[in-house]
């Protein structure tokens, strides 16, 4: 058989799939994807409305910190079908020591409702991921438009004039077009475009005040609730929303403990985003799409602010503009049920600990059969997995949390672990490498 | 026009079947042509080949796809046309000119044992491929297809597709590699 054998039976194969390449090489693929997106998610948002049915839901326990609107899009019909094996849900972790474990991590929580745990999924199938495997060139024009646009809104917002600016182009871990600037003294800004997005970071860098922002103060304390500060924090959404030229309706808040210190919370992001922007933004730990997000920043609270009642002020906004997707769903794969889940998790077929043969022989086993909370995650391959030619997966796993102990400062300790949440075969023989690969 | 009315029309042996399928698809057959030929004047007749082609071959003939169907044929005789071309210009034009004019002789190709096998071989090999098709991503197919069935260069199939060309030979790269196995493992002879 020789090259031209092959390049002349390819004319005779199926001709669905010249006819799907034909219609895929047909036009600009980024904007026509783009638009796609959009209309299958408006058409699935209509159909939902239409029928008074949300996708349904399986709650075990816990809450969540969002408000969102009408349920996720199911874009499933859009999706072929795949199959995943073991080893392709062990190289979403870090696999310095050759792959996943059966071991878990810990996280610290002043109280559980803080856990980020969001409602399950009943869906047939979920959707996978590759993320950030496209990009865009860069272009100095639109970065100085962009960047000085939100730089004037921004002074305008604040009353503050921003001190001259200038765009330069860098290309330090990337090639970036930045601009740095102030706003007074307690106002930073710096803007980068990347072939990815465009970021805007405004640090603001006061302890005792919020900045005062179209009248309205940025602030919030820690002792409110997730709902109390989304409703606090609603004109602040729109108002920024205003700046970036953005309009959001969802809100995910998110708290960061670290298990030692007196001052209560150590970060406290509060995302304001949409969350059907992105069919796969429910089950994210932040949103894959444009969004805004503000981190108030508690970890080196001045000596006069003790307690975990504190009023959050110092800052930083996060404005993320993707310039392509960050994470572009590929294919579908069949989803396993909550008892499925469990059963491997008995089976102590997990993943995503500890990867150090060392740090596992001091990890005390836990049983997780009686775990106190499970909710569904998407996870993203970890950078140092990534085959350079390999786009990064993004795939669903179940995550349970089960409650190991109270640290000093009365933050409660919980550990964590993963469990595919699709179907996965080679589990068994990937699990018995994994015990060869470590007991070595 | 719809694609099942221009199929009527064929079926009815109507001749604006020609006009409104080169009005649809003369474009896009010309790109498909030119991709293989790099020549306006050699793809636009290789084109008009394609309508007339066409024309004898619906009916008996009934595509699911009218595009699919007119890439396909349009390729093959650019393929066909290209070979010709290559030949010419290792044996030189009086040779080439020789061979043609002999080729009038016969009236009709005659399938040796050889080219019954040679065509059982490319059958089996389509199916192959088809298969193989089927395991790729719906991306990777596009790509794949893109660059040996339409003949895009990666860079092109990038842009067309919003794709860092780098990204587009990397999954060319990875696609050839399956490929091999799978043709392996169906045992054809590499």
């Amino acid at each position: 058989m020789t090259e031209k054998d092959l390049l002349t039976a390819l004319s005779d194969v199926d001709e669905g799939y010249i006819e799907h390449a034909a219609a895929s090489l047909e036009g600009s693929g980024r904007k026509r994807k783009s638009s796609v997106w959009w209309k299958s998610a408006l058409l699935a948002a209509c159909f939902a409305v239409m029928l008074g049915a949300a996708i349904p839901f399986a709650y075990r326990t816990g809450s969540h910190g969002t408000t969102t609107s009408p349920e996720p899009v199911d874009p499933m019909q859009n999706y072929e079908e795949i199959f995943l094996t073991a080893d392709d849900i062990g190289s979403v972790f870090n696999n310095e020591y050759d792959g996943a474990t059966n071991q878990y991590s810990t996280t610290y929580t002043l109280d559980p409702q803080y856990l980020p745990i969001t409602p399950l999924s009943e869906s047939e199938y979920y959707l996978i991921g590759h993320w950030g495997s496209d990009d865009v060139p860069l272009d100095p024009n639109v970065a100085w438009d962009f960047f000085s646009k939100c730089i004037e809104a921004f002074a305008s917002a604040t009353g503050i004039s921003a001190n001259p600016y200038a765009l330069e182009e860098n290309n330090i871990l990337q090639p970036t077009y930045d601009v740095e600037t102030e706003f007074g003294d307690m106002l930073r800004f710096s803007g980068s475009q990347t072939t990815i997005s465009h970021n805007i970071h405004i640090y603001y860098d006061d302890d005792k005040n919020g900045l005062l922002l179209s009248g309205e103060r940025v602030e919030v304390f820690q002792t409110q609730s997730d709902q109390e500060i989304i409703a606090s924090l609603s004109n602040i959404r729109e108002k920024l929303g205003n700046i970036f030229g953005e309009s959001y309706a969802d809100t995910k808040i998110v708290r960061y403990y670290d298990g030692y210190s007196s001052h209560g919370v150590s970060s406290l992001k509060v995302y304001f985003y949409n969350e059907t922007d992105h069919p796969m933004n429910s089950f994210t730990n932040y949103p894959i799409s444009n969004y805004i997000c503000l981190t108030f920043d508690n970890r080196y609270p001045p000596d006069d602010v003790v307690g975990v009642n504190n009023k959050l002020t110092k800052f930083n906004i996060h404005y993320c503009q993707l310039r392509s997707e960050l994470c572009e769903p590929i294919a579908k794969v069949k989803s396993i049920s909550l008892t499925e889940a469990e059963q491997l998790l008995s089976q102590g077929y997990t993943f995503g600990g500890h990867s150090c043969p060392l740090c596992m022989a001091e990890q005390e086993a836990i049983d997780f059969a009686d775990y106190d909370y499970v909710t569904m995650r998407y996870q993203v391959q970890s950078l140092s997995d990534s085959d350079s030619d390999e786009p990064r997966k993004v795939i669903p796993f179940y995550v349970f949390y089960k409650q190991i102990g109270t640290s000093q400062n009365g933050d409660l300790i919980y550990a964590y672990t993963y469990v595919p949440a699709v179907e996965v075969s080679g589990l068994e023989e990937y699990f018995q490498s994994q015990t060869q690969n470590h007991a070595g | 026009m719809d694609d099942r009315a221009i199929i009527a029309l064929y079926n009815a042996r109507d001749e604006r079947a020609i006009a409104e399928t080169a009005d649809k698809y003369g474009a896009y057959c010309i790109a498909v042509a030119e991709n293989i030929l790099e020549s306006i004047r050699d793809s636009e007749e290789c084109v008009n080949d394609a309508w007339l082609q066409t024309w004898n071959s619906i009916p008996p003939a009934n595509p699911n796809s009218l595009r699919a169907w007119l890439s396909r044929i349009t390729r093959n005789l650019a393929l066909n046309r290209l070979a010709a071309r290559s030949a010419e210009k290792r044996q030189g034009d009086n040779c080439a000119a020789a061979l043609e004019e002999l080729s009038e002789c016969i009236a009709a190709p005659v399938d040796t044992e050889s080219e019954v096998l040679r065509r059982e071989q490319t059958a089996a090999l389509a199916k192959s491929l088809s298969r193989f098709l089927g395991t790729l991503s719906r991306k990777e197919r596009d790509i794949f297809l893109g660059r040996y069935y339409f003949l895009y260069p990666a860079a092109e199939i990038a842009r067309r597709l919003g794709m860092r060309e780098n990204y587009v030979r990397n999954i060319l790269s990875r696609v050839r590699g399956k490929l091999r196995d799978h043709l392996r493992k169906e045992e054809f002879d590499l």
